[in-house]
């Protein structure tokens, strides 16, 4: 299949991710119904983590595996991706997930994600990190984009 | 989003930051009523933030949403 990064991009990503500290895990899940972006959105995601052997992407269908869907809370959600912390074959889940295909300004921000959690530092102020560490009940926080 | 993001890897037990490409999830997109983006949705609208925010404003929202 032909490529959708471009050699410069891959060149730019490559810079970006000589910040990368920590393992970071990808894990995709598609579905073969209805997903009219499920097979771009895997190979971004494939061609990405190529780019640097800190990132791995692991592939999953919504049908097939509908327990671990639960379990990241993307049941009848394809294209979703969860960026997750890896240590070995420790998984992490650390509450980030992006639903639909993260192209144009979106791609970015899967790229900053990735950063994020390589990082392993939220970077919030102390106030923040003390209010949300207290919290004792759920919080969704759903940031509406479109990829303009 | 990435602020949603950092928010979340801070209490991921409890919070949940999901990016939602409007277009491709209209069904959500039209439940909420999206408009302009960036739209941040918390709670099932308990609360709402339109707009990129600094992180100061968030966490008001935050408060007045959940409480402090």
């Amino acid at each position: 299949m032909e490529k959708m990064l471009p050699e410069n991009v891959v060149a730019q990503i490559q810079d970006v991710f000589k910040q990368l500290q920590h393992p970071v895990q990808i894990l995709f899940f598609g579905s073969q119904k209805n997903c009219d972006y499920c097979a771009e959105t895997r190979q971004l995601l494939e061609e990405v983590a190529a780019i640097s052997d800190l990132i791995s992407v692991s592939v999953h269908d919504l049908e097939a595996e509908p327990d671990l869907a639960k379990h990241y809370k993307v049941e009848g959600k394809a294209p979703a991706i969860v960026i997750a912390a890896r240590e070995g074959d420790q998984i992490t889940d650390l509450g980030i997930r992006y639903l639909g295909i993260p192209s144009s300004y979106e791609f970015t921000t899967l790229i900053q994600g990735l950063l994020l959690v390589s990082g392993r530092d939220s970077g919030l102020s102390p106030q923040t990190r003390a209010y949300l560490k207290a919290l004792t009940k759920p919080l969704s926080l759903q940031v509406y984009v479109t990829p303009t | 989003m990435l602020l949603a993001y950092q928010m979340a890897m801070e209490n991921p037990g409890m919070i949940l930051a999901e990016g939602i490409e409007a277009m491709e999830f209209s069904v959500l997109a039209n439940k909420y009523g999206i408009s302009g983006v960036p739209d941040t949705v918390i709670n099932d609208d308990a609360g709402r933030v339109v707009g990129a925010v600094p992180e100061q404003n968030m966490l008001a929202e935050l408060m007045r949403t959940l409480g402090k």
